[in-house]
């Protein structure tokens, strides 16, 4: 056993020695460690849904208005309404050369709080998420006849529904009995496999079963309309609510993004997702920071309790250290014994902080996917959290470096008379 | 150091014009013009509290450095060493029982005792020659020394102060240092647990042929020594103001 092998055991044998004060203070860095990762985390885990969502698209294109906005409703059903394009805007633009793929969204309808969407076959063939995966069905097939509805995975969940179950669609936000769309009742055809972005929480319908359910609505009031269901298949919207674009290369992107913000006719946004999201990030950014710094601080304090409990615990050690002086441990050994200590109770800490935060990841999950749509997955903490845990260990050594001089200080005024 | 060696035959102690002042302090506290110990002499040194004698037992186990003098143990000038050194050099070769808590809490009766032996390769080799293996030799020491086999897994507060200091005894006799210091050890134990605790003692360092400095302001105890030294004798400060 060498030398330091021998000081790690006193250290650990004297640390569990006075177990009772410094469970605290492991239990106070496991806490700090898990808020200071945890809030890495879901910042990470937040902008990675959103990035995964968006990437395989190259263009958003809608209606004239904030492109921010633009892209959070049409891609992530979040915020306000944007205006209508025209659906013969949107084929001239899938037509046009560079375009390698186009998906028209039109959004309204809610479900149960969910989002309708109303789309064509090519959303199921063409969309692709988090570096090129595609949608792959979990069960039964994509919608084939007019009032087929396929699900996304959190919605079946979270609904308890299955294949062929009926379901009513609602108007609008919805919430109100008047709204619902009880002549045309939808059934589940398919139900889509967990994707960890925003196509888990959507029900998919085609745009002509869009169409349809409302030619009966009339300035927002039903009215009865007989049509026969292969006149209805054939409808096409006059309006959508966006073009998701994909491109054969995607150098030609700011080309064609130019091209359809400059076009003549009904004026257009063409907005690449991407600069959106950075958007978004420049702004969530300070209040990130500011969490960050409170996690931070928190940390802190934990070491600084740590350095606290450490000095506190010297005065009753000072004979203990005398006795190891005596039979020949240098002022050194003395000072690496402290510091070891610092270094157990610190290392010990922040591996249980990751316990508890992986712990509450795994519980907190489908709740804060249900009700926020922010997926977290249980990977193994990347580099820059190894590199936080790595910090907060380094910081801790260092803090308890200071009880570590002061006994070392100790050791040599004291020598082996420890006037108690 | 072999020239030093052989003109004393290698004395245990020697203090030759040893003078010490506190860093900052006025005056000294101790000169000793002269002071030496043979090898596996055994000395008693009595003397009222501040007379210097802790002062004394820091400069031999080199914690302190004297201002002025030359100390020497087992032969070996200590302020040649520089301070890693005179730290390994205590280690290597003394051993030492103080007045009270003598143990490390968190460590067992038989961890307690070999202490020395991890941070003393020589103490640990003379050790292991002394019998079978380290285990073996911790035990031997302890039944020597009248520590039943029962106490030795207790957590050592449960312990006596009697069985305490038999402890601290094996621990500043295991691997054969060459010099013993024993600071008051027996202040804490009652009067005739003193003369019981003295006498163990005493046999193990006559069979280990052991030097031992034994510091006591109990002049009883003197009688068991074969020579007894005052430390007003051999410190010459003039103490005229206090």
């Amino acid at each position: 056993m060498g030398h330091f092998g021998y000081l790690w055991q006193l250290a650990c044998k004297s640390a569990w020695n006075r177990r009772g004060t410094l469970l605290l203070i492991v239990f106070s860095i496991a806490l700090s460690t898990t808020l200071l990762l945890g809030i890495e985390k879901l910042r990470s885990q937040v902008r990675e849904n959103f990035v995964q969502a968006v990437s395989g698209l190259d263009l958003v294109v809608g209606a004239r208005g904030s492109t921010l906005q633009l892209v959070l409703y049409a891609v992530f059903h979040l915020g306000s309404a944007t205006n209508n394009m025209g659906y013969d805007q949107a084929q001239a633009i899938s037509q046009k050369p560079q375009v390698a793929f186009s998906i028209p969204i039109s959004l309204g309808d809610t479900h149960r709080d969910f989002p309708v969407v109303a789309t064509n076959d090519t959303f199921y063939t063409r969309y692709h998420y988090s570096q090129g995966k595609s949608l792959r069905m979990a069960a039964g097939k994509k919608n084939k006849e007019l009032l087929d509805v396929v699900l996304g995975a959190e919605v079946a969940k979270s609904l308890g529904y299955s294949l062929g179950t009926k379901i009513i669609l609602s108007h609008g936000q919805g919430g109100n009995a008047q709204s619902e769309h009880k002549a045309t009742p939808f059934t589940v055809s398919g139900i889509l496999a967990p994707t960890g972005t925003p196509v888990d929480r959507s029900l998919y319908i085609s745009l002509a079963a869009m169409e349809a359910i409302h030619l009966s609505w009339q300035n927002g009031i039903p009215q009865n309309v007989e049509m026969d269901a292969e006149t209805m298949a054939k409808l096409e919207p006059r309006a959508i609510t966006a073009l998701l674009v994909g491109l054969k290369k995607r150098s030609q992107v700011f080309a064609l993004q130019r091209e359809i913000n400059e076009q003549e006719g009904e004026p257009l946004t063409a907005v690449l997702p991407g600069v959106a999201m950075n958007q978004i990030w420049d702004m969530v950014n300070v209040g990130e920071r500011a969490l960050f710094a409170i996690s931070a601080l928190v940390t802190v304090v934990g070491l600084v309790g740590l350095v606290a409990s450490i000095l506190a615990g010297l005065g009753e050690r000072r004979r203990e250290l005398a006795i190891l002086r005596s039979a020949g441990a240098s002022p050194w050994d003395i000072l690496w014994l402290m510091a070891m200590e610092g270094l157990l109770l610190v290392v010990g800490g922040t591996a249980c902080g990751l316990l508890v935060l992986y712990g509450l990841l795994a519980l907190c999950a489908p709740f804060l996917a249900e009700h926020y749509g922010i997926y977290l997955t249980l990977a193994a903490p990347g580099s820059g959290e190894w590199l936080l845990l790595l910090g907060i260990c380094l910081a801790g050594f260092l803090a308890s470096l200071l009880p570590a001089y002061k006994a070392y200080r100790l050791s040599l005024s004291d020598g082996l008379t420890v006037s108690l | 150091m072999q020239t030093t060696q052989d003109k004393h035959k290698m004395l245990a102690i020697r203090l030759e014009n040893v003078r010490f002042r506190w860093p900052g302090a006025e005056s000294e506290t101790l000169h000793i013009p002269h002071f030496s110990m043979s090898q596996g002499e055994r000395v008693f040194i009595s003397g009222p509290s501040g007379c210097g004698k802790s002062t004394l037992l820091g400069l031999i186990a080199g914690i302190l450095v004297p201002t002025e003098g030359d100390v020497l143990v087992q032969g070996c000038a200590l302020d040649s060493l520089g301070s890693a050194g005179r730290d390994r050099f205590r280690g290597d070769h003394i051993g030492f029982i103080f007045q009270q808590f003598n143990l490390v809490p968190y460590l067992s009766v038989v961890e307690n005792v070999l202490i020395p032996c991890r941070f003393s390769q020589r103490r640990l080799k003379q050790a292991k020659e002394q019998g079978k293996n380290l285990k073996d030799v911790v035990k031997m020491l302890l039944q020597r020394l009248d520590l039943e086999e029962t106490l030795w897994s207790k957590p050592v507060r449960t312990l006596s102060i009697g069985q305490q200091q038999r402890v601290a005894c094996a621990r500043a006799l295991i691997g054969q240092p060459e010099l013993i210091i024993a600071d008051e050890p027996t202040s804490a134990l009652d009067s005739d647990r003193r003369v019981a605790f003295l006498h163990l003692l005493l046999e193990e360092c006559i069979s280990q042929g052991t030097a031992l400095l034994f510091v006591s302001h109990d002049e009883v105890l003197a009688e068991a020594f074969p020579r007894t030294v005052r430390m007003q004798d051999i410190n010459k400060i003039e103490r005229g103001e206090s």
